[in-house]
């Protein structure tokens, strides 16, 4: 045949594949779920490719923005004063503040910053605007003088501040010299680039990880359910193709033509989203994550390869289900017999479970090989699962057609028959709500790891009266700075210094205050010293409980705010604020003060509250792997519901003809009692187990609560709901059909 | 390719030598022989499970003989694999099996055409004559085969057999799902076959009547094919 003859011969069978989709068994649900299936994962698959971008492009304005110190050879370089601090806006992550000031005329600015602020000035990035609002952070350093240029950050919605103090910076120690920012202007200095990313950001393997784990497993199981929906008819098909004398070749070609137009279709959804990520900085629900369309644009293109990988990989896959199962071996139609193969994956999925839940120790603490034996034990549970389950379905299918038979069942007899004989579809549905049930175990897991820390400090600080701030200075300050910071203090807000005792353990604790200060926190306020012995107001106990060690008694000095700076700047002394009306003290103006008295302001927080701060970019983390999860959970969800519908077209069009015999639809609600919510009863308990072992690895030390009991007994209760819901449907979609049928 | 104007083979069209198979430690054939030539039609009648069908399904390559040789045209069928037993299928027999097999989401129109694209004949030139074939066998143009009767979903299973004018057709219990009517017209079209287009028919079937029609009919029978008389058939 000629090569124009082999391409029309191609394009007629491509043609007759697209027509056999349109009129196939369950060939609306096969489109839509094709179509649906390539969308999720040309979307998951450009979803790796946009977080490299943005991992790539954070790297790169990280770089760039790292300063250069001074050398002796460059003594004589431009150079600006640097000394990078930190700051918090309440119950949030921390970040940097930077202060800044030109050491000489031309001083280099940092990326992102545009002009030199004045002194007393501060450069904010638009997201540390628009979160602090309501701490009005936008003067909290200073007068405004603009905001940081996207180049200049890690990503859109970090946050960032620098900050010129008015009263100007010296370079000594621990103020640097830096002559430039980036590679180009020398070597750039670890240890003074600002931002916290670098440490709060988990490693992009581990993103990807769970990217692959929790969206695109579950998208490639929709789009391999989505392949197999009416896989009968189509197996039947490619025997008889090669009973004709059809080579592979000609059945590959029907094949992709049957399932190419749903998948471009879904696959081409895709593209829009990404266009809207490369023009628009793109807020993440529920995250609160703002990604940066100029990463997309510079590092993001393979995205837009992702629709045509999607292609390939759905037409290799249709193409390698058609050529593995419809080999013709007989002039009748074939049995779906259960394959050797399917028997040694179904033997491998125990030892995959073991690995998934074991493995992990064998790599010892603290590797990320941990995490990768654990995923590739969960890849194996994932792949070798449906092959158990079938072996498992099919056998049990057996025994339920033999007492259906004993018993006179006509349900249990045709659903043992149909399960016996077709355990694919029932092991489809099964494997996809066990494989949801540990997507979602392990997103909880996953989170539970992540927001251990921020949780229990929750927990041991919800006890916490936050009634009271701790004033941290930064850096050395002197007494008239501390005066003039208690001159700044809100209305009604009153300081205390607190004094440890001169050797640890032994002497009083000395609170000093003035008598609004003494008299709200319960204490007397008498000229001479006095000695208490018990604290009774709240907020006492916890700056006590926080900020001294030791000491028998409390020693109560009435002193004035001349006495009370001197006493602030002392050693280990700590000065404190706290409503005189017991209110929640004004955080933001409190921080605002700071900035207004000291040169580089002061923390200002509650006791405890820094052991709460470290735990919340993992916090933050855990939205990630929830969001993830609930994305997969529902995906497989789907999976399941097109896989069962598909199903249930095709059983009720078999059972169509009883109708005549029966006369009744009671046949199809008990068939599909035993067909369809038998087994998912029997999935839920089964899968929550394998899901909770294959989570242990997950698990820290001590952390027993991960998959809550509660959690796992409403997941079961939702199963076994579902799948009363699902074999309803079942049924009456076997009565709709049956009352169509025609004989 | 082969076609009509070409004529068959020289030689037998099948010729099948001391076939031996066997499943689950039974044997099916015992050293069975088999040779009809072009324009000649053969009739195997036997009791169910007695290896008629997979007799047929040796004959495609579908299934391999434990020992013998099965030679279509020429070709020793055991020994093809691949891209050559596919060309074998496609381009020397003709298959009609005992429900037709019809792709249901398909044409009657596409079914018949796809035995001719799938022997990668002239594409334009399938269709027409899938079409004629269709229309010489009174069967209606229809958007699926769902919307055809018993026979005229046969008759189509016909039509695609004979698509590629095979040397050998080669028919499953062709009229066991049919009423007496279609059945008699089955059988008229099938026998018919060998008359008008040279070409070697092996059927398979339980209905006497119809297996009477042969020019031979054989019974196998302990893994052989054993010839039937037609005193006996009558009386069968």
């Amino acid at each position: 045949m000629s090569g124009t003859g082999r391409a029309g011969l191609s394009l007629r069978l491509l043609r007759i594949g697209r027509d056999a989709g349109r009129r196939s068994d369950a060939a609306g649900t096969r489109v839509a779920a094709l179509a649906l299936a390539a969308f999720t994962v040309a979307l998951c698959l450009g979803l790796l490719s946009l977080v490299h971008a943005s991992y790539v492009g954070k790297e790169l304005r990280r770089d760039a923005r790292t300063p250069v110190g001074q050398t002796e050879r460059s003594r004589d370089a431009r150079a600006t004063l640097w000394l990078v601090g930190s700051d918090t806006l309440k119950g949030r992550r921390s970040f940097s503040v930077v202060h800044i000031a030109p050491h000489t005329p031309d001083a280099p600015l940092p990326p992102g910053v545009d002009h030199w602020p004045g002194p007393g000035e501060a450069v904010l990035s638009p997201g540390l605007l628009e979160a602090g609002a309501a701490e009005g952070i936008a003067g909290r350093y200073g007068r405004l003088s603009g905001t940081i240029g996207q180049e200049g950050l890690d990503d859109p919605g970090e946050w960032l501040a620098y900050v010129r103090p008015a009263k100007g910076m010296k370079a000594e120690a621990p103020i640097e010299v830096v002559v430039g920012f980036g590679p180009e202007a020398g070597v750039p200095a670890e240890g003074l680039q600002p931002g916290t990313g670098r440490d709060d950001d988990k490693p992009e393997w581990m993103f990807q990880g769970l990217v692959l784990g929790l969206l695109l497993v579950p998208s490639l199981l929709l789009l391999f359910t989505a392949l197999r929906a009416g896989a009968d008819g189509r197996d039947r098909r490619g025997a008889l193709v090669d009973a004709l004398g059809g080579l592979r070749r000609d059945r590959a070609l029907i094949a992709v033509g049957e399932a190419v137009r749903p998948v471009a279709w879904g696959a081409l959804a895709s593209i829009p989203f990404f266009a809207m990520a490369a023009l628009v900085d793109v807020r993440v629900p529920f995250v609160g994550y703002v990604t940066s369309s100029a990463d997309v644009r510079q590092h993001g293109w393979p995205a837009l390869l992702s629709p045509v990988v999607v292609m390939v990989t759905a037409s290799a896959l249709a193409v390698i289900g058609d050529q593995s199962a419809g080999r013709a071996e007989g002039t009748r139609p074939a049995g779906a017999g259960r394959s050797r193969r399917q028997r040694y994956l179904a033997f491998l999925c125990p030892p995959a479970v073991l690995l998934a839940s074991r493995g992990p120790e064998l790599a010892g603490d603290d590797t990320q090989y941990r995490a990768w034996i654990s995923w590739i034990g969960l890849a194996l549970v994932v792949l070798t699962l449906p092959a158990a389950v079938a072996v498992v379905v099919a056998g049990l299918g057996g025994r339920l057609e033999r007492i259906g038979r004993q018993r006179g069942w006509a349900g249990a007899l045709i659903a043992g028959r149909r399960i016996s004989h077709h355990p694919a579809a029932t092991a489809r549905l099964v494997t996809g709500v066990t494989v949801a049930l540990i997507v979602l175990v392990q997103a909880l897991a996953w989170q539970a790891m992540f927001g251990t820390y921020h949780a229990k400090m929750e927990e041991v600080l919800s006890t916490t009266n936050r009634n009271v701030a701790e004033i941290g200075p930064r850096g050395t300050v002197s007494t008239g700075e501390t005066a003039a910071y208690l001159e700044f203090l809100p209305e009604d807000h009153v300081p205390v210094v607190l004094a440890p005792p001169r050797t640890a353990g032994d002497g009083p604790i000395t609170i000093s205050g003035g008598c609004a200060a003494l008299e709200s926190l319960l204490l007397p306020c008498s000229p001479a010293p006095a000695r208490v012995d018990v604290a009774l107001d709240r907020r006492l106990q916890q700056l006590l409980h926080w900020n001294t060690e030791g000491g028998t008694y409390l020693k109560v000095v009435r002193a004035d705010h001349a006495a009370l700076a001197e006493s602030a700047v002392r050693g280990a002394n700590t000065l404190a604020v706290v409503r005189a009306d017991g209110g929640v003290p004004a955080v933001a103006a409190l921080k605002e003060a700071s900035y207004r008295a000291y040169p580089r302001g002061a923390q200002v927080r509650f006791p405890g509250e820094e052991w709460l701060t470290d735990g919340v970019p993992d916090r933050d983390q855990g939205r990630w792997i929830r969001l993830f999860g609930v994305l997969g959970t529902g995906i497989l969800v789907l999976a399941v519901g097109l896989s069962g519908k598909a199903e249930f077209l095709r059983q009720g069009r078999a059972l169509a003809p009883l109708t005549v015999l029966t006369g009744g639809h009671r046949v199809f609600r008990s068939s599909a009692a035993w067909s369809i919510v038998a087994p998912l009863a029997l999935a839920a308990p089964a899968g929550c187990v394998v899901a909770a072992w294959t989570a242990r690895p997950v698990a820290r030390p001590g952390m027993t609560y991960y998959v809550p009991g509660g959690l796992m007994a409403t997941a079961v209760t939702v199963v076994l709901a579902v799948s009363v819901a699902m074999g309803m449907w079942a049924a009456r979609t076997a009565g709709r059909q049956a009352r169509g049928w025609r004989a | 390719m082969s076609n009509s104007d070409t004529g068959p083979a020289p030689g037998p069209v099948l010729h099948i030598q001391d076939l031996n198979h066997s499943v689950r430690d039974r044997a099916l054939f015992k050293d069975l022989r088999l040779t009809v030539g072009a324009g000649e039609s053969v009739a195997i009648t036997g009791p169910s499970g007695s290896g008629k069908s997979t007799l047929l399904s040796s004959i495609l390559g579908l299934i391999k003989p434990h020992g013998g040789s099965i030679r279509v045209a020429g070709a020793e069928v055991t020994e093809l694999r691949g891209r050559r037993i596919a060309e074998l299928r496609s381009e020397t027999i003709g298959t009609v099996f005992q429900f037709g097999e019809l792709l249901p989401e398909l044409s009657p129109l596409d079914n018949v055409a796809l035995a001719a694209l799938l022997s990668r004949s002239d594409r334009a030139g399938g269709y027409r004559r899938a079409q004629e074939l269709l229309d010489e066998l009174r069967v209606p143009r229809a958007e699926t085969t769902e919307e055809l009767s018993g026979g005229e979903h046969q008759r189509t299973a016909v039509a695609r057999a004979l698509i590629n004018s095979p040397e050998l057709v080669l028919a499953d219990e062709p009229t066991g799902s049919l009423d007496p009517d279609a059945t008699a017209r089955i059988a008229d079209l099938l026998f018919d076959l060998p008359r008008r287009r040279r070409c070697a028919l092996v059927l398979v079937t339980h209905d006497v009547e119809v297996a009477a029609r042969a020019d031979r009919v054989l019974r196998l029978e302990a893994g052989q094919l054993v010839p039937v008389r037609a005193r006996e058939v009558a009386e069968a």
